[in-house]
């Protein structure tokens, strides 16, 4: 048997993945502590029981500020068992399972699509904004302009606008287009 | 009403021919979406949901019973041919019926998944038909104590025994139990959480996290994961028909998947991961080659695949006798019954037995109309997976917007579906599993109103929790489920 082959290895995940547990327990104390502040401001109702609306928003947010501290703890300990190991060395085929960087560009393409398309939904109508998702997820996803993914897009934006404003009756916005389609 | 004299009067129902279409339309829409990659059923559900809304509650729920099982079939489809499970009942199927579809393998392997999936779900649907109005009669001894241990139980279950981690998965539950608390109270009236949005007095709908958990957060981890990576599609190659050692070596995994998925999926805890994991286990530990097992060996495929498929069935017991969603997809179904203001429990048997049955018989005919028509049909199915990445995510992402802008005509909703979207990505990436939160957002609010009913009835004593002895058991084993684990594993550990 061949002794595997190592390399400088440690913490695997690099910035913000080594920092999750932690942030992710953060996070959701701050939203339990949140919801305990926002509860014990509201006024109960004259008459209310004494538990009434207030005791589960309680339980809640005290169950997340619990475990948003056990969350934080776990990436505490990961943390320093991770930094115990740094610098030590790993077998190159554990190194190969180090997580890739990810495609920001293309997440944030498809995320401003939606943006758009949120934006312009009432506005521009359903037509236009829903086609501009499409198109720009597509443009996300492919890495580049392609005016058959915009052709493609127009059709099933027609589709489904004609199908579920006349074959379900479903009233969908017309925006830009409310003079020749009726609607707005 | 007997069952005999329900579930005839229920197949008098769906053997309509109009009926019959609205089966055939749920299959077919529940295949074609259900196969298309990451997307299970409880989003084909979801996505499908304003199709039906101009539909009777009958014929609405004949198609969602041809949705439910014709997503459970597209899924395996995605799981054998490109090795992305559509749901987390499928990722046994994955690991081998992948394998067999690289090595040329691809036909054997859907047809021993549909013909188990048949087999399975038929079994499991008359299980269903028998052991619903039983469990109705023990539903009907519950009181809003027991009501609540059950939800408890059912939150632990979910979060605690499902996941990788009992702490990711109740994470997650409180997410959903937090969400679930925005809206008007119920029973006092008043406003929570709402910050004088007037589209949050509804509160959050559960289609629209759905939707944005498992569409938007699914296509935003591809868009940052995977968009650059080549996909894996294997070809279907081969006789769709099964040869004799196939056939030889499928039937017994096929029954001892449905033996196990259908009485695990009608517990109150629920879920198809355990039965599937468990199916594949036993078949490994009895079949004369376990060496092939994760090779591609066809046992493993048709025992989880059986056990999934009677596990969903089984899945509809505690919802349709207690109103009790026991999975992401059952959370979804539950929100369809709600549209309709119909509440799943025991009194559904009584108060719309005509259209529970017709829902049952639905399930038969919807699970025999897979079988005729996939099996033949699965290279057209296959083609679907060709779509690429570019045209399938912007289709989704389309679909998905139009229809939570269908749930209320608000612009606001298409707002949070991104926000939503978001939280999913963010969870798919740290690991954190999003069907407890599904469940938490639903049976939140239900628990909540159980607990305050169950509280004002022992005017404020809270120990009646305790006092009844079947809430106390269903306490009792929710703890043990908790504790269970842990001390097991400081057993082990000081036994080194």
């Amino acid at each position: 048997m061949t002794s595997p082959k190592y390399q400088p290895g440690g913490v695997q995940p690099g910035g913000f993945e080594r920092l999750q547990g932690i942030a992710i327990g953060g996070v959701l104390l701050a939203v339990g502590l949140g919801i305990c502040v926002v509860t014990f401001g509201t006024g109960t109702l004259p008459g209310q029981d004494s538990l009434g609306p207030r005791l589960f928003p309680v339980l809640i947010g005290g169950g997340l500020m619990i475990l948003g501290l056990a969350n934080a703890w776990a990436g505490w300990r990961t943390l320093r068992e991770g930094a115990l190991h740094e610098g030590a060395l790993i077998p190159v085929s554990d190194a190969e399972n180090v997580a890739e960087p990810g495609d920001w560009p293309t997440l944030l393409w498809v995320v401003a699509g939606l943006c758009v398309g949120a934006l312009g939904y009432k506005t521009l109508g359903f037509i236009p904004s829903a086609w501009l998702v499409f198109i720009l997820t597509a443009r996300g996803f492919a890495a580049r302009w392609n005016w058959k993914h915009a052709l493609v897009g127009l059709i099933v934006v027609l589709i489904a606008f004609f199908g579920f404003t006349k074959g379900l009756g479903l009233p969908l916005p017309t925006g830009i287009f409310a003079s020749i389609l009726g609607g707005k | 009403m007997d069952t005999l004299s329900g579930l005839m009067q229920g197949f008098a129902i769906a053997f309509t021919p109009v009926n019959l279409l609205w089966s055939l339309l749920g299959v077919t829409l529940g295949t074609a979406i259900g196969v298309l990659p990451g997307i299970g059923p409880a989003l084909t559900i979801a996505l499908l949901l304003p199709v039906t809304y101009h539909l009777d509650p009958t014929a609405a729920f004949i198609i969602f019973g041809g949705i439910y099982y014709g997503a459970m079939y597209g899924s395996s489809t995605t799981s054998i041919l490109l090795n992305v499970p559509g749901e987390t009942g499928s990722i046994v199927t994955a690991i081998d019926g992948h394998m067999m579809a690289k090595k040329g393998r691809a036909a054997a392997a859907l047809a021993t998944a549909a013909i188990g999936s048949f087999v399975a779900g038929t079994i499991a649907t008359v299980g269903l038909s028998f052991l619903s109005p039983i469990m109705v009669r023990i539903a009907l001894l519950f009181g809003p104590a027991e009501y609540f241990s059950l939800m408890v139980l059912a939150f632990v279950t979910v979060s605690a025994l499902l996941g990788s981690s009992i702490l990711r998965g109740m994470s997650a539950l409180f997410v959903g139990l937090a969400i679930g608390l925005i809206g008007i109270d119920t029973q006092t009236g008043q406003a929570r959480f709402t910050f004088g949005q007037l589209p949050l007095l509804d509160g959050i709908d559960v289609v629209v996290v759905a939707v944005g958990l498992f569409a938007l957060g699914e296509a935003f981890h591809v868009a940052f994961r995977e968009a650059r990576r080549p996909e894996e599609l294997s070809r279907v190659v081969g006789s769709l028909w099964m040869s004799k050692s196939d056939w030889a070596r499928s039937w017994k995994p096929w029954l001892r998947g449905t033996a196990l998925g259908f009485p695990l999926g009608s517990l109150p805890a629920g879920g198809t991961e355990i039965p599937t994991f468990l199916s594949y286990l036993i078949e490994k530990r009895l079949a004369k080659k376990p060496e092939e097992f994760g090779q591609g060996a066809i046992e493993a495929v048709a025992g989880p695949e059986a056990a999934n498929n009677a596990a969903v069935a089984g899945v509809l017991v505690p919802l349709l006798s207690f109103g009790l969603p026991t999975s992401a997809t059952a959370a979804i179904l539950l929100a369809a019954f709600q549209q309709y203001g119909i509440q799943p429990g025991p009194m559904l048997f009584s108060s719309n037995s005509t259209l529970v049955w017709a829902l049952i018989a639905s399930l038969y005919l919807g699970n025999l109309m897979l079988l005729v028509l996939n099996l033949p049909l699965v290279g057209l199915w296959a083609k679907l997976l060709l779509i690429p990445r570019p045209l399938l995510y912007g289709g989704i992402l389309v679909l998905s917007m139009l229809g939570v802008y269908s749930l209320n005509n608000s612009v606001f909703d298409l707002w949070l579906l991104l926000g939503i979207g978001l939280v999913g990505f963010a969870m798919r990436q740290f690991e954190y599993p999003v069907a407890p939160l599904v469940v938490g957002l639903i049976l939140g609010p239900m628990a909540e109103e159980q607990f305050r009913r169950a509280y004002a009835i022992a005017q404020g004593d809270v120990s009646v929790f305790f006092t009844h002895p079947i809430s106390a058991l269903l306490l009792a084993i929710a703890a043990a489920c908790v504790i269970g684990p842990y001390l097991l594993r400081r057993r082990k550990a000081a036994r080194g």
